[in-house]
């Protein structure tokens, strides 16, 4: 039997802020289209069910469309079983007013579902979940037992308290599938089972780089189970650091660009962070970059984090100079943050120059 | 730079005029009205031209002022001047507006057109704006306070800072304003507030209709329940069981009828018999049970008969008296006694069967009968009497049995009552009222149906409204945000910019602060101290009093002084002539003395053009 273990859709997520509002909607459909090509590719492989570990929505307003689509989506595959806990995202959600029987919600309440020699358990997140639910939780040790949660396991963050794999000892189960963790992460419960992280299906910020997102196939035969991973997002958060310490020009800040970012393009959503020292008079020009790379990658950001070195001993030297007074004020202002004292002198510079401001 | 000579084409009353001015000083005393403010004004037109006409009412700008008061066409003149680059004549003709102004600048010696300066002659010449020129070289009598622009701040400040940072900090703040300019503008082009609105008119609308969408359930769950009920009703009273009863209670209600009409038969039957019958029943069961009557009767009859025997006897015992038979009188006394005996015992019996008497009487006289013929009608109603009865009891068993069948009538209509809710005879009538209802309920059922997808569907869609709104609001307010910080660090920039510039114009108070008493100890050798902050305000004496509270004369003198302290500082390029209109008119005779001293040795440095209207002054 195949399963596809999938988690943290966040489908209608608003986080892209940054973009243009057709880039927002279209990044926004591509993740609910990664839910239908993920069930065409269920269908295709002959997968039994789909377990959708948490947070399929981003939140419990979604568009109607979008709803209409993964109703569509579960109730055209009537051969496939839909298993589905709530997340912190979209805690309490209801995807159907009458649910189709192929589609099963795990609740509050521990509940499990047998399919042949499989048996699939689970529980919707809760911020904190009852220890009941670890005393209730019981598997048929002859049975294949997967267990499907939402939350982090080494330490509880913001949203959540840990799952708690010490009271999942001896439970039977074979396999955690737990989503919330949007990386892909593994470990084990016991001498007999496994958890495991499978990722979101596709990055929706800068803190998730790469390609590395996607599904777990996991296939079950004669109680063993064998897993494979299929990357399957179609957008790929990118960052690149260009240390500027030695660069010289913008020809050479544009030469590092695009050795940097050579392998990137239309599907990347880029962010090209400008670290190391310059001193006065070496600006990036971070319009001309965004300028010239902007249609090449689905989004581009640019960060300077630089840090700009001013000959503080030179200034305090010129008494009668407006640059000087300028850059000694701006140093001696104890209310402006380092990052704000940088971009005050750089803002200054370029006005005393004559230049267009560049913030 | 020295003024040579002008020419007056028109100007305020000038017209046509020639002036030539010394090298060093030229006095122009003349009466009042002559026109000396005018001649001092035209000057500074040809340097600075004309400001342009005043929009207000109540003011009057120099080119309305000076325009001549017989305009023919010709508002202007031409001035000869030396300077560093040569000699040049400036000539100016002014429109109504400065765009109709004509400029020409011609090279003094070979009279061609020079481009060394363009119409904005003044500030090339000088390197200070007209305001700062008015400030400084123009003393007038009637204005000689000054304060400090930002042209004359940054003009005193290049005597003490280098390079061309003071130039470049107006360009800098300009820059900076503009700046911000496009990012409030850009903020602005956000329209957040707009979306915030509409994002709240989206969740009102939301409400409203998640109300009406409630409200609609509701009226659909009490529809439902009224047709659930109405189709209860009618399951358990179809017409098929309500026909059952209304069928039992129809026969009932036939044979009760038919039994009626039976016993109207027989009543009919029983009339025809007794019609010649006179007595009634209750007559004849009287009259033939009754023994007291003729009792009485009899006893009547006896009392009679015993009245007549005793009479007889009496007559006897009268007869046996006068015939002396004692036997004759004992039987007559005898026949007397048993006669008055009987009378006794029958009026007795006769008074004790009065009423029945009476009775018998009443009968016979009601139906005008006598004795012998109340026999013939009691045997008369003898002979109808059984056929009467029969019929009475006939009458008396269908009635009932009309009674039994109404009270079985009752009990079914009862019994229809407690399971349709009506009367039978109201079943039809209420059935096809149901029937109204049910169908009014599934019209509105299916209207409050058609409300509800209606309502949903709009509630779909402004819930997807809202979804956009609120993820184009939420980019927006980032936005706004993002443009709030660098709006925050531009201002800090600007702020600190303008900290800085006047951090190091401070410092040029001190060269002004020295002028200033070089001029002012020469009228005032043990004079108070006067403090000059760096908007170059003066301030009087210990109390630093403000100079407002100092005598005309030293009022004047103080302003004299910041003047040529600021001419000395202000003008780098070219030293400029200074014009000097009446401005010691309030000075006493030993400063008067001190002023032309002054002057003087001032006229080495400067040329001086001193217009007064008194000889003592010039």
């Amino acid at each position: 039997m195949k399963i596809i273990q999938c988690a943290d859709l966040h489908i209608d997520s608003k986080k892209f802020t940054k973009f243009t509002p057709e880039k927002r909607a279209l990044k926004r459909h591509q993740m609910l289209q990664n839910f239908v090509d993920m069930v065409d590719f269920a269908e295709k492989n002959k997968i039994s069910a789909i377990l959708i570990c948490g947070d399929m929505f981003d939140e419990s307003k979604v568009l109607k469309k979008s709803l209409k689509t993964v109703q569509e989506a579960i109730l055209s595959h009537p051969n496939i079983m839909f298993f589905y806990i709530w997340g912190n995202h979209d805690e309490g959600f209801e995807i159907f007013d009458v649910k189709p029987a192929n589609f099963v919600v795990f609740g509050r309440e521990f509940a499990k579902f047998e399919m042949q020699n499989v048996c699939v358990g689970g529980i919707s997140f809760q911020r904190q979940i009852p220890s009941s639910f670890y005393e209730k939780v019981e598997f048929d040790k002859d049975k294949f037992n997967i267990l499907m949660m939402h939350g982090p396991v080494d330490a509880g963050d913001k949203y959540s308290e840990p799952v708690q794999l010490k009271k999942l000892d001896h439970k039977n189960i074979d396999y955690l599938a737990l989503g919330h963790i949007h990386k892909r992460d593994e470990g084990k419960i016991d001498s007999r089972g496994k958890w495991a992280f499978c990722g979101c299906l596709e990055s929706a910020s800068f803190s998730y780089l790469g390609k590395d997102f996607g599904f777990y196939v996991l296939n079950i035969e004669n109680g063993k189970m064998t897993r494979k991973f299929v990357p399957f997002a179609k957008y790929y958060y990118q960052s690149v650091e260009i240390d500027v310490s030695n660069v010289k020009n913008t020809s050479d800040v544009f030469a590092i660009v695009n050795q940097k970012t050579t392998n990137f393009g239309l599907n990347d959503i880029v962010r090209i962070v400008f670290v190391g020292k310059r001193k006065e008079g070496e600006e990036i020009n971070k319009n001309m970059i965004v300028e010239k790379y902007a249609n090449q990658f689905f989004f581009l950001e640019i960060l300077d984090e630089t840090k700009m070195i001013f000959d503080l001993e030179r200034y305090a030297k010129e008494t009668l100079s407006l640059k000087a007074e300028f850059i000694k004020n701006v140093m001696a202002d104890e209310t402006l943050t380092e990052e704000e004292k940088q971009q005050i002198c750089i803002a200054g510079l370029e006005a005393l120059k004559g230049e267009e401001i560049s913030l | 730079m020295k003024l040579i000579s002008c020419h007056i084409d028109a100007f305020g009353k000038f017209k046509n005029v020639d002036f030539v001015f010394d090298e060093k000083m030229q006095v122009i005393c003349e009466k009042n009205g002559f026109g000396k403010t005018t001649l001092a004004q035209f000057i500074k037109a040809m340097f600075y031209s004309l400001p342009p006409t005043s929009k207000r009412a109540n003011f009057r700008s120099e080119r309305d002022l000076y325009k001549p008061f017989d305009y023919d066409g010709r508002f202007g003149g031409s001035l000869t001047f030396s300077c560093k680059k040569g000699d040049f004549i400036v000539a100016r003709q002014f429109g109504s507006t400065p765009t109709l102004d004509k400029f020409y600048l011609f090279n003094a010696k070979t009279n061609l057109t020079s481009n060394v300066f363009s119409s904005n002659l003044g500030e090339e010449l000088f390197g200070v704006g007209k305001e700062t020129f008015e400030n400084s070289t123009f003393f007038e009598q009637q204005n000689l306070e000054s304060g400090i622009n930002d042209d004359m701040r940054a003009t005193l400040a290049t005597g003490v800072l280098s390079g061309d940072d003071v130039d470049n900090f107006d360009h800098a703040q300009t820059l900076l304003q503009k700046k911000m300019k496009e990012i409030r503008a850009d903020a602005r082009a956000l329209k957040v507030e707009e979306s915030e609105e509409d994002y709240k008119l989206a969740k009102a609308t939301e409400e409203v209709l998640k109300i009406k969408i409630a409200n609609v359930d509701e009226d659909l769950k009490n529809a439902t329940l009224m047709q659930t009920d109405l189709e209860r009703s009618q399951k358990h009273t179809s017409n098929q069981n309500a026909n059952v009863y209304i069928n039992q209670n129809v026969a009932l209600g036939s044979v009760i009828d038919a039994d009626k009409v039976r016993v109207a038969e027989k009543m009919q039957q029983k009339e025809n018999l007794t019609r010649d019958v006179l007595l009634s029943a209750e007559e004849y069961r009287f009259l033939k049970n009754d023994k007291n009557a003729h009792r009485g009767h009899l006893a009547k009859d006896a009392m009679y008969a015993c009245l007549l025997v005793a009479i007889l006897g009496f007559i006897g015992i009268a007869c046996g008296g006068i015939m002396r038979m004692s036997i004759i009188l004992i039987l007559s006394a005898v026949v007397t006694i048993l006669g008055i005996v009987g009378f006794v015992v029958g009026l007795f019996v006769s008074r004790s069967c009065a009423d029945e008497m009476k009775k018998y009487a009443d009968i016979l006289k009601k139906h005008s009968m006598s004795t012998k013929t109340i026999k013939i009608e009691m045997e008369k109603f003898e002979k109808v009497a059984s056929d009467v009865n029969f019929l009475e009891e006939e009458i008396a068993k269908l009635n009932l049995e009309i009674e039994k069948k109404f009270a079985e009538k009752s009990v079914i209509e009862r019994q229809f009552f407690d399971i349709f809710g009506c009367r039978i005879e109201n079943f039809y009538l209420q059935t096809n009222e149901k029937s109204q209802r049910m169908s009014s309920i599934e019209k509105r059922i299916v209207e409050l149906q058609t409300d509800k997808k209606h309502f949903t569907s709009e509630l779909e869609n402004i819930q997807d409204k809202i979804f956009e709104l609120s993820d184009s609001l939420s980019s927006k307010k980032e936005e706004l945000v993002e443009s709030q910080k660098k709006l925050d660090v531009l201002l800090k920039t600007s702020q600190i910019l303008e900290n800085a510039r006047d951090s190091i114009s401070n410092r040029y108070i001190e060269p002004v602060s020295d002028r200033f008493n070089k001029y002012y100890k020469k009228f005032v050798a043990n004079g108070e101290n006067v403090m000059i902050d760096s908007n170059l305000d003066l301030r009087f004496g210990r109390n630093f009093s403000d100079v407002e509270f100092l005598s005309a004369g030293l009022f004047d003198l103080v302003y004299i002084c910041k003047r040529f302290a600021l001419v000395d500082l202000l003008y780098k390029k070219e030293k400029p002539a200074i014009i000097l209109d009446d401005p010691f008119a309030n000075f006493d005779d030993e400063k008067l003395d001190i002023a032309k001293k002054l002057l003087k040795e001032m006229c080495e440095d400067y040329q001086i053009i001193l217009f007064t209207c008194q000889k003592s002054r010039a």
